[in-house]
């Protein structure tokens, strides 16, 4: 049970990816598209990258369900809290205007990431150069 | 192209080209020197700001920045350890070491000539090579227009970091995104299923600011590595004396040749020709025991190759519309969102502008020494800023370069969202220039392929029977597709 789980997990963002691409051909398939015939159609060329893209995601679920490489540890509230608080700034730019929403993004988001090392990894390079 | 050279001349002495010629060298130095940024996303982050530009000082700005990152890469390596871009990592190995000995200005200023000597030597290769390659490409119909895109695409194989399957899947995700919006021949909206923002496709724009820059910000939060370095002594660039260079000639040129024909190959990129430069020169030194532990031949080897590669690289990209990596990919980009066509008629129809590049090209090299020189002194203490900070910066710069220019809140959406879906398909090992190769390249390769289909009457076979060319373009994709495969079998029976 476990393993399917992990199996699963492994390769949960390539299903998702195969998920969407059946769904995109399925779409194409209905009356939704003037039927022109051949090249002349407007879904000729999607549904070649769609196959494309379900056999790939196909091999890519594979692959990741054979393989057993384990993304590295992933800080995931930091990632959430900045990708919602950089959806937060795109809402509330164009209503609040660019530097005060600005000014307080930057502040925030600093203290989201939730560290402050320094590029040089060492603050006492600060008098280091000369 | 020699005659459009003076038109080019005045373009390039204007003062805003002059201005971007010396603001776009500075830029990318400082933008390569700060560890996280890189090439690409320094490429993408400025290119929202030249949509207000000119052709050429739009393009310009951005292979100013392109090559300015690529020296400023060494500026970190060397003071701090920690390349700046993935194309200067071979320079930590003898520019730290080097730096730690309090010799940081030496170190630099090896770096400083041999950059410059690097990316002149591929400048020329540039303005002779590529018109060449373009004059041959000029006879292409639509049928060897679509063998050369899909040759073009395969190139996907060689930047696919790590897995191939992944990919040519990003590829596929590129290409279905472009086709996003209306059809180009019936005109038809495809997949927006009713939601009218999406009637004129995803914005370039956005796409490639969220996939490398924002993506980059939110895989860097999501990691917290510790970086190591030490305290170094720097008061500035000191060039080596002619006197100094006796016996690492050979290593400058035999590196510069490595750089430049590693460059032409698509996808290959910079940080393999610095690897295998430094590799070279090693085995060929006799001071091989010395390299590490801070030899300036080593230093040589690696930022003279990196260096080259940037003109390199722009040959096939001018010549045939064909990117070979991340950073040529954007550039195309560029000239797509300023209304130019990417690809084999690029050369012909746009004589002036094409000499601008390359004489600009030339320019911006020669630049790099003095600039080099000023612009490290001042960034060096940049080194000393919070990296959160950084990534704040960058993502506010994000939002001004994708909003300001056409005032959309939907491409600030479509900006965070391919950040965070970047972030995420980065996460899981997929690399992100095929997915811009493949949007960029989406659109021509549709268009080959239907007119070709009806010019053949939809017959596929008649692709290959009366078009020799497209046969071997063709035939070279497959091989090009199938290397990988024969590797991993070679592995396996060595194994």
């Amino acid at each position: 049970m476990n393993n399917a789980a992990a199996l699963v997990g492994r390769s949960s963002l390539s299903l998702i990816i195969l998920i969407v691409g059946c769904a995109l051909l399925a779409s194409t398939m209905g009356k939704t598209y003037a039927d022109l015939g051949g090249a002349f159609s407007p879904v000729f060329f999607p549904r070649i990258i769609l196959v494309g893209w379900i056999v790939m995601a196909a091999l890519s679920v594979i692959s990741d369900a054979l393989g057993n490489k384990e993304s590295g540890s992933t800080q995931w509230g930091t990632v959430v809290l900045v990708s919602v608080s950089l959806f937060v700034y795109i809402q509330l730019m164009p209503l609040l205007g660019f530097f005060i929403v600005s000014v307080v993004f930057c502040d925030w988001a600093e203290k989201a990431a939730g560290y402050s090392r320094f590029l040089s990894g060492n603050t006492g390079l600060t008098g280091g150069f000369v | 192209l020699l005659s459009s050279i003076p038109d080019a001349l005045g373009i390039l002495l204007s003062v805003q080209g002059v201005a971007v010629l010396i603001l776009g060298t500075t830029l990318g130095i400082v933008m390569g020197a700060l560890p996280g940024i890189g090439s690409t996303v320094a490429v993408a982050m400025i290119l929202p700001f030249t949509l207000t530009m000119g052709q050429a000082p739009a393009v310009l700005l951005l292979i100013a920045v392109y090559a300015g990152s690529v020296y400023g890469g060494s500026v970190s390596a060397i003071l701090i350890n920690t390349p700046g871009t993935p194309q200067s990592a071979a320079t930590c190995l003898d520019g730290y070491p080097m730096a730690q000995r309090g010799e940081a200005g030496i170190a630099l200023g090896w770096s400083t000539v041999a950059s410059v000597c690097g990316g002149l030597a591929s400048a020329l290769l540039l303005i002779f090579a590529a018109p060449q390659l373009a004059a041959f490409a000029l006879n292409f119909g639509p049928i060897e227009t679509f063998a050369l895109v899909l040759l073009g695409l395969t190139c996907i194989v060689s930047v696919s970091e790590g897995s191939l399957i992944k990919g040519i899947l990003a590829g596929m995700l590129g290409l279905f995104l472009s086709t996003v919006g209306g059809d180009p021949i019936t005109g038809e909206a495809r997949f927006t299923f009713g939601y009218f923002p999406l009637i004129s496709g995803f914005n370039l724009l956005a796409v490639v600011i969220g996939v490398f820059a924002l993506s980059e910000v939110l895989t860097r939060v999501s990691q917290k590595i510790d970086t190591a370095g030490a305290l170094v002594q720097f008061s500035g660039i000191v060039l080596p004396k002619l006197a100094q260079w006796k016996g690492r000639m050979g290593n400058l040129i035999k590196s510069v040749a490595i750089g430049c024909g590693i460059g032409v190959l698509p996808g290959t990129g910079a940080a393999t020709a610095a690897f295998i430069s430094y590799a070279e020169a090693r085995r060929s030194s006799p001071n091989a025991e010395a390299f590490g532990t801070g030899e300036p031949d080593g230093l040589v080897a690696s930022e003279a190759a990196n260096n080259a590669v940037t003109g390199g690289a722009l040959i096939p990209t001018m010549a045939l519309g064909i990117p070979g990596d991340a950073v040529t990919a954007v550039m195309l980009a560029t000239l797509t969102l300023h209304g130019v066509s990417p690809g084999v008629r690029l050369m012909t129809d746009n004589p002036v502008l094409i000499a601008a590049i390359f004489t600009g090209f030339l320019i911006i090299n020669i630049l790099l020494l003095p600039l080099g020189m000023l612009v490290s002194k001042v960034a060096a203490p940049l080194l000393r800023m919070r990296e959160s900070f950084m990534l704040a910066a960058i993502c506010v710069l994000c939002v001004i370069g994708v909003y300001f220019v056409r005032g959309n809140p939907f491409d600030l959406l479509i900006m965070v969202c391919a950040g965070i879906v970047g972030f995420l398909l980065r996460r899981k090992g997929f690399p992100m220039a095929p997915l811009v190769i493949g949007m960029v390249l989406g659109p021509t390769l549709e268009i080959s392929l239907r007119q070709g289909l009806i010019i053949t009457d939809g017959s596929f076979s008649a692709f290959f029977t009366g078009h020799p060319i497209a046969l071997v373009l063709v035939l070279a994709a497959a091989g090009m597709l199938s290397l990988p495969l024969i590797r991993f079998m070679r592995q396996r029976r060595s194994n």
